[in-house]
């Protein structure tokens, strides 16, 4: 094809932004804008009239578990390139949050029983805001624990590990239970301080083993600030 | 591009030029400020948010990995990334094979060129140039061009669409593209 006849460029261009090139010349054509300036801009005079359509549509938003896969691929140390679909979180049966949420305080209290009175820190949801986890602090003993409020389905090759995530930086907090009622307990001092977000993940038998999230991360909590 | 009224472009160029610098968090702000607006066009084009949420996932991985090709030239940071999650729809119709069941295709593409002419912003002058240029067409070339962008419709799709041959609609769009130039242009 010549790519030096104006008015042919400016239709290619067209065509590259209409979206009907088949994909291999689309791909052939990308490869071209990388090294003719010329060619950029006019594919960005195209994108920019044809943009106007969609500036007009009203917006939709996306669900939240779009961003939470789009960061389970892109945080520094996630080497995951497959895409994330979420089958088992369409057909899930949990028990209502209320009740979950009021034995877990119940479980967790009684196992704390003659300690100081452990408050919640944080309930780790899934994305239904459905609660999976309940992570408490006993500031007397220094420990932070984390209950499961549920039995969540994963493979035996699998284990979820929690991580606190400040300034979109996860720090490994270590292994959770998959059994609910299950608790595990952890130094509080792994909690970061300051505007924390939790993240869990689907990690291999052990953990992850570059210290960075390497599989999806499925739930998410928020820690909630004294 | 001049600043208009909510005209958020000068601090999407901003956001842009730290994704390119791999800033995660300019990354995040920068899905949570276009992400809506692209999950739309998703949308509109696979009809089902099932097939539109894998789509907006693998467009922005895409522009994470693609943001230090970036340049204004390519236009503003809002068409580049509407181009990614439109080529990406695209691809996911033709591995679907067919168009999902959904919202049907009618002249609904064309009430946005209509309702949308808004001249206070500066998309609405735009919208109102292409729109007063679209409409120099013959119908159905013109609504060809409109399907193609609004729905990602192939050349297949229109011509059965349109019920003509395959490369009369060919010849539709490139002619139309040729004349909407001029328009623009002139």
């Amino acid at each position: 094809m010549n790519y030096d006849d104006p008015k042919l460029r400016s239709i290619l261009a067209g065509e590259y932004v209409l979206g009907t090139m088949p994909p291999r010349t689309r791909a052939r054509f990308e490869q071209l804008m990388r090294y003719d300036a010329g060619l950029a801009r006019l594919v960005g005079d195209w994108a920019e009239r044809f943009g106007s359509i969609d500036a007009g549509a009203p917006p939709v938003e996306p669900p939240p578990r779009v961003w939470t896969a789009i960061e389970a691929r892109t945080l520094p140390g996630a080497m995951r390139s497959k895409p994330i679909r979420f089958p088992f979180w369409r057909g899930l049966a949990l028990a209502s949050s209320a009740v979950a949420i009021a034995l877990l305080i119940f479980v967790a209290t009684k196992t704390d029983m003659p300690a100081p009175q452990p408050h919640v820190v944080a309930v780790v949801t899934d994305e239904d805001n459905r609660p999976c986890w309940l992570v408490t602090e006993d500031k007397g003993r220094g420990t932070l624990s984390v209950a499961a409020v549920w039995s969540p389905t994963r493979d035996a090759k699998h284990e979820f590990e929690l991580w606190a995530v400040a300034d979109s930086k996860p720090v490994p907090i270590g292994l959770i239970p998959v059994v609910r009622d299950q608790i595990a307990t952890f130094r509080a001092s792994a909690l970061p301080k300051g505007g924390v977000t939790l993240a869990v993940s689907l990690e291999p038998t052990g953990g992850s083993p570059t210290g960075s999230p390497t599989g999806p991360i499925l739930y998410h909590g928020v820690v909630l600030t004294d | 591009m001049p600043a208009g009224s909510g005209d958020t472009a000068p601090d999407l160029f901003d956001l842009m030029r730290h994704v390119a610098r791999r800033d995660h968090g300019a990354f995040r702000e920068l899905y949570r400020r276009t992400a809506p607006q692209l999950f739309a066009v998703a949308v509109r084009i696979l009809r089902q948010k099932e097939f539109a949420e894998d789509v907006l996932q693998e467009a922005f991985v895409s522009i994470w990995e693609r943001a230090p090709d970036y340049d204004a030239v390519r236009g503003s940071p809002m068409s580049w990334l509407a181009t990614i999650v439109r080529h990406r729809a695209i691809d996911a119709l033709r591995r679907l094979g067919a168009r999902p069941e959904g919202t049907a295709a009618g002249d609904e593409a064309l009430a946005f060129l209509v309702a949308g002419s808004d001249t206070s912003s500066d998309r609405g002058v735009m919208l109102g140039a292409l729109s007063r240029c679209l409409d120099q067409l013959e119908p159905q070339p013109r609504d060809a061009v409109v399907f193609a962008y609004a729905y990602g419709y192939t050349h297949e799709e229109l011509a059965a669409q349109f019920k003509a041959p395959l490369g009369t609609v060919k010849s539709w769009i490139r002619r139309s593209l040729e004349r909407l130039k001029l328009c623009l242009d002139g």
